[in-house]
């Protein structure tokens, strides 16, 4: 077998791989989101020259561990709580764009060829 | 005699948060031959994860991690894969990501992954910058502290060790950090 200094350093496992693999794409997606929310907070906090504690201030909050919560990448946020944070920090978390007439159209056009 | 060892390390007076660390004794296990290894699965151009094999088991923290966890924590390691393979390729190692200061030295920086919420895996981490971060192993933290688990402080402790060491070769220069800060380069070995 060989010695840990000859081997490559490049390292990969089955272990790791199949734990990346049988993951379930809804889940997957899931936590994508949840670290990229965290981000997206992180970076609306620097760009205001904040602290975890000036946006909990704004937000009336107890405590700043909760925003450390928030911007662990693992917390299920509502859609109350980024509304907040959207407002206090000038920030779109939420991207709402009014449905388009051609989407209407679609779904009319849909439910005509149902019937 | 230690300032002598010192030395011979290439060890010079500066004040550094690095340098208050050479004071301190090496600890006793410090024969054991390990290295570094890229894990290339969870690596990416946003960071490096990096995790160390030992001589004697061949395989990563990481991987004796997922092995000793996998049966009662699947869907808790599925999470902590998916989080390091998008902080090595999406987001990088952002210090928000890792529960601070886990170390006993307010300069080893020692942390951990932060756990899912109501579940408790804890993994322990080198993180060197935004960039590169070395995964150790952990294991389920039901108590207020980790020094109040022996197996969690024993977690930790080698991760200090092995913070300690990396810290030492990159100040002598036998391990260096990449120009693009991306990756370790000279000696991945870290027996000392």
């Amino acid at each position: 077998m060989k010695k840990i200094k000859d081997m490559d350093t490049n390292y990969s496992s089955d272990l790791i791989g199949d734990l990346l693999n049988d993951i379930n794409p809804q889940e997957g997606a899931r936590i994508d989101y949840k670290m990229q929310l965290a981000a997206k907070i992180y970076a609306g906090l620097k760009s205001k020259g904040w602290k975890s504690l000036q946006l909990a201030e704004a937000l009336n909050l107890k405590s700043p561990s909760l925003v450390s919560k928030w911007l662990s990448g693992t917390h299920n946020f509502t859609v109350d709580t980024l509304v907040d944070i959207q407002q206090v920090l000038g920030i779109k978390l939420i991207d709402i764009e009014p449905l388009e007439n051609e989407h209407l159209h679609h779904s009319k056009a849909v439910k005509t060829i149902k019937k | 005699m230690l300032s002598f060892l010192l030395r011979s390390i290439g060890y010079t007076k500066k004040r550094s948060p690095i340098s208050d660390f050479y004071s301190l004794p090496l600890p006793n296990d410090h024969l054991v031959e390990s290295r570094l290894v890229y894990l290339s699965q969870l690596s990416g151009d946003k960071a490096s994860i990096y995790s160390i094999v030992t001589e004697s088991s061949k395989i990563s923290f990481l991987d004796h991690f997922t092995l000793e966890h996998r049966r009662e924590s699947t869907q808790d390691l599925m999470s902590i894969m998916r989080r390091l393979r998008n902080i090595g390729n999406t987001v990088g190692a952002t210090r928000t990501y890792f529960k601070l200061d886990e170390g006993l030295a307010w300069n080893d920086l020692v942390c951990a992954l932060y756990d899912t919420p109501d579940r408790h895996l804890r993994l322990y981490c080198i993180r060197l910058s935004n960039k590169i971060i070395v995964v150790g192993n952990g294991g389920p933290k039901n108590v207020r502290a980790w020094q109040d688990n022996p197996r969690l402080s024993r977690e930790v402790h080698e991760m200090m060790h092995y913070s300690k060491i990396i810290r030492i070769r990159l100040n002598d220069g036998s391990l260096r950090v990449s120009d693009d800060n991306l990756k370790f380069e000279g000696d991945l070995m870290l027996t000392y």
